[in-house]
């Protein structure tokens, strides 16, 4: 005789539904956990910023640690690293810089990876189906998508450069880096969530475009490195350095350079080449900012566009 | 009278240059409503323009009392409807009872009523331990139930289903048919069951819609679309039944033959009585044994509604 454990009748639902549920968070979080179902992906690439972000802790602890063994031996020596110590603090800036640098290309692998299969496989399946027979709009779908990649940015950017800075804080000697270079911990935190942004609207707004997840990863890797080629070759055919602004990649740079106190590729070319070079002279930095913007601009019309499209075909 | 769940009236819809629907009235009272229609009728189209899913280019529709083109009523309308849709729209990855614990999350339930909710519905359309399995993994069959499991987590008072038993063997059909067929009859839901598939209609609605190139050709209860039809009748005699049939045929009658001694009479003119026919099988000595009103099939009343053979479209009774 089978065992029944249960018996299989219809039971109504006696709770109340929200009128307005947090689907875009819900959407986000869904997309999060399933992105981390296949353990081999994930090992692949997470595994790679988080030893840069161990890495990068190591060396910034071992700095304020020579640092202050210097300080405890006292004398001539002792004043002469104390005085160094301004020097030090700029060195783990540049060190923290420097690992943004590299870690935003193995950002920018991960958020390709994840975020390419976001839109594109629902559209794939006709998921979208079955999230726009909910209570779902387009704008909050968007921002679960948006959340999802964003997150993920945030993994692999955001976080290990913040450990370091962290790491910093407290292995410097009396919290001098805290006390002398918070604003490096500020421009982290502003270049990681422009740079998380802009990247992570591209790439779902890309995914947004194809039904298929590797298109959109080979569209994205063309986007961001066949621009950034094109715009290369454009600048050395034509001399004129403004096609730049079209790379997005150029402008994170810019925009690096400017948030760490690095002089600007203007400023290189024009100490580089005297008064007469001016017109080699890139934008203003204000001008890399409404690049990104635009670009962001035009990801989120596109992506909005092609979302609209997955609900209500008109 | 039965409330009215869905109305329709003038709806037009457009692909480009195809007029999928042209001017679709409907009144549709509860209870399961089959959406009959030949491939490419515009059944699909109904449903998402229900949803809200596509804008129409004309006329208006109300499901619930709401008007699924206003985007201020449409995601009301989403809470109170579940969707079962045609195509393989399982997300990969994610297990059953993830899948429709995230549908009831989004419809709105809190998330450990969307759990316990999703594992009752999983339980009451029949999948097992397998609930714990990926969507990739699934057959047709437990696809089908995951989908019509989503589609009810939230305990909405309509469903719209789509072609639920395409793809099914037959023990998996007549298992899913049985649950729209309960769905319908015993819990209190409005249902909208849009197939191809006669039999599916004819085993769980009680109302029938045809479509017929973004048209509605017929449309009626269940019971009076396959009403007995008095014009024909099986006969059944003992002896030589040629001169009898010969005499039907003289006065204009269609007679089929069914098997020896059994044929189906369609009566021309002023149908004959059973005296009548008693009385001209005697004259050529053979005994009339059986006389029996023939029912009209779904079958044939689909075909002849296709085919603009059939009664006009009446409204179906509120």
């Amino acid at each position: 005789m089978k065992a029944v454990t249960h018996t299989e009748i219809y039971r109504p639902y006696e709770g109340h539904l929200r009128p307005r549920p947090p689907v875009e968070r819900i959407l986000a979080w869904a997309g999060i956990r399933l992105s981390f179902r296949k353990k081999l992906p994930a090992l692949l690439l997470f595994t790679p910023p988080a030893i840069a972000a161990l890495v990068g802790c190591v060396t910034v602890h071992l700095m304020f640690t020579m640092s202050s063994q210097a300080k405890r031996l006292g004398g001539a020596r002792g004043q002469v690293f104390s005085e160094g110590l301004k020097q030090l603090l700029r060195d783990v800036s540049e060190a923290i810089y420097r690992f943004l640098q590299v870690n935003q290309f193995l950002a920018l692998l991960v958020i390709a990876w994840y975020g390419s299969a976001l839109i594109a496989e629902d559209k794939r399946l006709q998921a979208n189906l079955l999230y726009f027979a909910r209570p779902v709009t387009p704008l909050r779908y968007i921002l679960g998508k948006l959340g999802t990649a964003a997150f993920l940015g945030t993994l692999t950017l955001f976080v290990p450069a913040m450990l370091i800075c962290w790491q910093a804080a407290f292995s410097s000697p009396d919290w001098s880096f805290l006390k002398q270079n918070s604003w490096v911990i500020w421009r982290v935190c502003g270049y990681s969530v422009i740079w998380i942004l802009v990247m992570s609207t591209l790439v779902v707004a890309i995914s947004s475009c194809f039904s298929r997840r590797a298109l959109t990863l080979v569209a994205t890797f063309a986007l961001i490195f066949l621009l950034d080629g094109a715009t290369q070759v454009a600048v050395e055919v034509t001399g004129n350095q403004n096609f730049g602004l079209l790379s997005p990649n150029r402008n994170f740079f810019e925009i690096a350079e400017h948030l760490f106190h690095k002089p600007n590729l203007g400023d290189i070319l024009l100490q580089a080449s005297g008064e007469g070079m001016e017109s080699l002279a890139p934008w203003n930095i204000e001008g890399s900012y409404w690049a990104l913007g635009l670009m962001t601009l035009l990801a989120l019309s596109v992506l909005w566009r092609n979302v609209r499209k997955m609900e209500v075909i008109a | 009278m039965n409330p009215t769940a869905i109305e329709i009236r003038g709806l037009h819809k457009h692909y480009g240059s195809v007029h999928a629907l042209r001017g679709v009235h409907l009144v549709l009272p509860s209870g399961t409503v089959g959406l009959l229609g030949p491939n490419g009728a515009g059944k699909t189209t109904l449903l998402k323009l229900l949803l809200g899913m596509l804008a129409p280019d004309g006329g208006q529709a109300r499901i619930a009392d709401l008007d699924p083109a206003k985007a201020s009523e449409r995601l009301a309308i989403r809470q109170r409807v579940g969707y079962m849709p045609e195509s393989d729209c399982l997300v990969p990855g994610m297990s059953a009872v993830e899948l429709v614990a995230l549908m009831g999350r989004l419809a709105g339930m809190p998330r450990t009523d969307a759990m316990t909710r999703a594992h009752e519905v999983l339980d009451y359309v029949g999948t097992g331990e397998e609930r714990y399995r990926k969507n990739e993994e699934y057959s047709t069959g437990m696809k089908q139930r995951i989908k019509l499991a989503q589609a009810l987590v939230h305990d909405p008072p309509i469903l719209l289903l789509d072609e639920p038993t395409n793809g099914l063997d037959p023990k998996g059909r007549r298992f899913l048919l049985d649950l729209v067929a309960d769905l319908g009859r015993n819990q209190g839901k409005h249902v909208l069951l849009c197939t191809h598939l006669l039999r599916d209609v004819e085993r769980t609605c009680e109302h029938v819609v045809v479509l017929k190139g973004g048209q509605v050709v017929q449309q009626g209860d269940l019971a009076d679309l396959t009403a007995a039809n008095q014009a024909v009748v099986r006969v059944t005699v003992t002896g030589d039944s040629a001169g009898l049939v010969q005499h039907l045929r003289e006065q204009g009658s269609l007679v089929q033959p069914v098997r020896d001694g059994v044929f189906d009479l369609t009566m021309a003119g002023a149908p004959l009585t059973g005296d009548d026919l008693v009385l001209a099988a005697a004259r050529h000595r053979t005994v009339l044994t059986g006389l029996e009103p023939q029912r009209t099939t779904l079958e044939q009343a689909f075909l002849a509604a296709l085919e603009d053979r059939g009664v006009a479209p009446a409204e179906i009774s509120q």
